[in-house]
């Protein structure tokens, strides 16, 4: 029991963090919808699961800090905020640091890794990406 | 004993975690990009909606098991489900799932997009040999709803 309590904690620590970037479009370069965009956005957020069903700890949506401050050790035990929900949570707040509400090419990709753990521990990534236009 | 036991747990796990994590459908909240304005769009966005599955195949040409996206009647939606021994992991398969959520919601679509990719086992085994003979493949589908009419 020790051990896994050891093991949550360590995981939790080491790769439950959040990580979202604001990249500023630093030159008149149009992307391929015509367009000059302000900044691409992407955001991940990580998350464990015992046996696929029991939330163990998380990662949390972006909601405070600097755009520069692009990793988010902010983690959540027992708990699964590793969703799209939580990702539009992180984009809308993207969007109100660079004010505007205009993107393009939102697109958000998800991915599970049981195989290292013999399926028993499950590491689930979601992961969000968008242009964001003038508005 | 012990580790019979063990065994019996370990192979109990993975069928558990295999017959829930070969497909899924995540639909955000209908109100999760109110505010929000995609390109080429006109009016408000629905949900955002991200449908995956994977395949496990043996050689890359035995399937052994795969995701299996299914009309769900009583949820008027897509639901994630698994079956042996058949390759389900397609884009057409993904497409189709998006489509029909899309009008069960009636509702239009916008950022269609797909992601691919394969691994294989290799770094589990000692030689990597056997790992090497068993193959993930994984889908995502991403996309988000326009609900029809609703202009701005």
């Amino acid at each position: 029991m020790k051990k896994i309590s050891y093991m949550i904690i360590a995981l939790a620590l080491a790769g439950c963090s959040s990580y979202s970037e604001i990249a500023r479009w630093d030159s008149s370069v149009k992307s391929n919808d015509g367009e000059t965009p302000v900044a691409s956005f992407m955001t991940q957020n990580f998350s464990y699961q015992l046996l696929f069903f029991i939330p163990l700890c998380t990662g949390r949506p972006w909601t405070s800090g600097d755009e520069d401050v692009m990793d988010d050790f902010n983690v959540k035990l027992f708990a699964d905020e590793a969703t799209v929900d939580g990702n539009m949570v992180s984009l809308k707040y993207a969007l109100a640091k660079v004010g505007s509400n205009r993107i393009s090419r939102l697109r958000t990709t998800e991915s599970d890794s049981s195989m290292w753990s013999f399926f028993i521990l499950n590491r689930h990534e979601i992961r969000t990406s968008c242009e964001i236009l003038k508005p | 004993m012990k580790s019979r036991s063990y065994m019996a747990a370990g192979f109990a796990a993975a069928a558990l975690a295999l017959a829930s994590g070969c497909a899924s459908v995540e639909i955000s909240s209908p109100n999760a990009l109110d505010g929000v304005a995609v390109k080429g769009v006109d009016g408000r966005l629905g949900s955002h909606v991200v449908v995956e599955t994977d395949g496990y195949y043996f050689l890359w040409t035995v399937p052994l098991v795969s995701g299996d996206l299914r009309w769900d009647e009583r949820k008027k939606s897509i639901k994630g489900g698994t079956r042996l021994f058949c390759d389900m992991v397609d884009v057409a398969s993904l497409q189709n799932a998006v489509q029909k959520i899309a009008e069960s919601r009636n509702c239009d679509i916008a950022d269609l997009s797909f992601v691919d990719s394969d691994t294989t086992f290799a770094g589990l085994s000692d030689t990597g040999v056997i790992g090497a003979l068993f193959g993930n493949s994984h889908i995502t589908a991403s996309a988000v709803l326009v609900p029809r009419g609703a202009s701005k």
